[in-house]
């Protein structure tokens, strides 16, 4: 047996030995190289009480290069993509060391919630949406974690990606880290509820940055 | 999934303490060859932080700069690694007895385990506690062996040399020379024996009844071929009842020389020193070599040139590795040639394997899951470019909409797709 399919046993079985930490690693199929990492989202953050689910590749050379992970669950996170779950992490990449294992990096990305990065964002409009308002970001990551990560309102557990859209009906204001206000005022002008949605997340119409973006030049866009 | 051995193997904290600190971080196996990076200190197996060192150029525990040059053999840790490997067993059978017992007896028992079943591994440096610890290995799991193995083994005939002597042997061969008759416990020299020694005049390993026509023949002649000193550990334990009853039998004679070569005559069959790899490899910058020279590189090592030149440096540098990893090992635990060939070849085949199974199988099984987001937006694209006045395609969408669908990039498409519904 090689010494990578060995090494990935041991994590495993380290996982499952290790009762306190709260993370799980469970295969996906066949391979024991394709695996998902699941963990609990940090106590004290807007992640509080989800349940992170990550999908964890294993590269042939191993532990010489680092594992390729992303989440399965959507994360509203500055360092995470908020549609495709890639993660901006240095360990992930340039920093990865060999003695990291599948546990400990599933424990940095549990920290990694703890401690967004803007100044280095994966997903450039969250991370504006971090520097414009950090109260409104909180509350749009909170509700991604209730409603993706299944924290409280009891929404099932993670409903990772596509199968999370097909859900129940969710408010895609909020989703969006938007105010109800901001966009009827736009919807009433005649404009489709989705476009004046989309148009105001990207200009990151949120906190202190109302004041700043003309109304026109909202429409402007609006009529693009 | 199989099972591998690691240190949740044990019951409690203590012993897998113990095992653990006896493993490359990098690899989880009990050190092998393990190698000390001078200025950290920290230890890995050698051809694991070797590989490691291809590419990054730090320790991969604290990340303090380092090199090959850094790299030190840490003889006693290899020593303390092969003791624990003969013992781990024992112990862990010893700790799950105990565990068993104490679960069925009250809690204050569960108490004692923990100072009873921590001494076996320390206790396994002397041979006097050694034997006493073989003792009580003997009554824990060998209960169906014969009276008379036990009794060998226990009374200090002159026989059990081979088991709980083995272990002080370890030690000894490691520290330095090899030259085991210089042990007052060891062989005494015997002309006749297979003992195989130092050539004082070139270094050479020499059995030691042919010494003297090797230096008359100017240090010409190697002599017979001598056999390797000792069995790796590994090996000794599949050939432990073999070796064990072979020194019962053999040591009939009384000549201590006996038992011991024969012993020895079961391991690999080392025909000749020069077998064993003596001198280090250096790396070569395959940038600048022809195809040519690469060629005769693998062929001064006897390994195969197929493929192409590719493969050819990888297979280079692979064997640089394995070979130059197995002398930062005691003598006696080293690959000779044809060993590290067959390493690099089952290395090969299983490189072999992956890409096909492992790359694949990913990728089908990444299409499969994404099939419907990539339909949606080839889709969504086609729409975007048949419409070449875009009335409602956002900056966002126009900007992606040419690109073939990447797994990761297109954030804004996807996500302004899910506003929609």
């Amino acid at each position: 047996m090689d010494a990578r399919l060995r090494r990935v046993n041991k994590e495993i079985s380290d996982c499952k030995n290790d009762k306190t930490s709260n993370i799980t690693i469970d295969l996906i199929g066949d391979s024991p190289f394709h695996l998902k990492g699941s963990f609990p989202g940090p106590s004290g953050t807007p992640y509080e009480g989800g349940h992170f689910e990550v999908d964890i590749a294993i590269p042939e050379s191993y532990p010489f290069q680092p594992v390729k992970m992303k989440f399965i669950t959507k994360v509203y996170h500055p360092n995470v993509s908020s549609a495709s779950g890639a993660i901006c992490l240095d360990i992930l990449k340039d920093a990865w060391s060999p003695v990291l294992t599948l546990k400990s990096t599933l424990i940095s990305l549990q920290s990694l919630l703890c401690s967004p990065e803007p100044n280095d964002p994966q997903d450039a409009e969250v991370a504006k949406h971090y520097t414009t308002s950090k109260k409104s970001f909180e509350d749009t990551a909170r509700y991604w974690t209730q409603v993706y990560a299944g924290a409280g309102k009891g929404k099932g557990s993670a409903a990772g990606g596509a199968v999370g859209a097909t859900e129940a009906p969710k408010n895609e204001v909020a989703i969006a880290g938007l105010e109800e206000v901001h966009v009827g005022k736009f919807e009433k002008l005649g404009f489709e509820r989705g476009k004046v949605i989309d148009v105001l997340r990207r200009l990151n119409y949120r906190g202190s940055n109302v004041t700043n973006i003309h109304d026109d030049r909202i429409v402007q866009e609006l009529l693009k | 999934m199989m099972d591998v051995p690691d240190p949740s193997d044990f019951p409690t904290p203590d012993l897998r303490a113990l095992d653990a600190s006896l493993r490359c971080t990098i690899c989880g196996e009990l050190y092998d060859g393990p190698v000390m990076l001078t200025g950290c200190g920290h230890c890995f197996c050698s051809v694991c932080v070797r590989q490691h060192i291809q590419r990054e150029s730090d320790c991969p525990s604290c990340r303090m700069k380092t090199s090959e040059v850094a790299f030190r053999p840490n003889s006693v840790l290899e020593e303390v690694v092969g003791a624990w490997k003969e013992a781990r067993k024992h112990v862990l059978d010893m700790a799950r007895v105990e565990q068993t017992l104490a679960a069925r007896s009250h809690a204050s028992v569960a108490l004692q385990t923990i100072p009873e079943s921590s001494n076996p591994p320390s206790a396994s440096v002397t041979p006097s506690s050694a034997r006493s610890l073989k003792r009580k290995r003997r009554n824990v799991d060998y209960v169906s062996d014969s009276e008379s193995s036990e009794v060998v083994l226990v009374d200090g005939s002159p026989t059990p040399k081979k088991r709980p002597g083995k272990v002080s042997k370890v030690s000894r061969a490691n520290r330095g020379s090899e030259q085991p008759s210089s042990d007052p416990e060891e062989i005494p020299l015997d002309p006749n024996s297979n003992e195989i020694i130092d050539c004082p005049m070139c270094g050479k390993r020499v059995p030691l009844r042919s010494i003297n026509p090797h230096i008359d023949s100017g240090c010409k002649d190697v002599g017979r071929p001598p056999s390797k000193i000792s069995l790796s550990p590994t090996k000794a334990r599949n050939n432990n009842a073999k070796t064990q009853w072979s020194s019962l039998f053999g040591a009939g004679g009384g000549s201590s020389g006996g038992p011991d070569s024969k012993g020895k005559g079961k391991g690999k069959d080392r025909s000749s020193p020069s077998e064993i790899p003596t001198e280090r490899l250096a790396n070569a910058s395959y940038d600048v070599l022809k195809d040519k020279q690469i060629k005769q590189l693998l062929a001064e090592q006897n390994l195969p040139t197929t493929g192409d030149r590719k493969a050819w440096i990888r297979r280079h540098k692979h064997y640089l590795i394995i070979h130059n990893a197995t002398l930062d090992k005691a003598m006696k635990n080293r690959s000779t040639f044809a060993e590290l060939r067959q390493e690099l070849k089952h290395w090969e085949d299983e490189k072999a394997k992956k890409p096909a199974s492992a790359g694949v199988s990913d990728v089908v099984e990444y299409t499969k899951a994404n099939d419907g987001e990539f339909k949606r937006l080839v889709q969504e694209a086609r729409r975007n470019t048949k419409k070449p006045p875009p009335k409602d395609a956002s900056p966002g969408i126009s900007g992606q909409s040419e690109k073939t669908p990447s797994p990761v990039a297109p954030d804004i498409p996807v996500k302004s797709e899910d506003m929609e519904t």
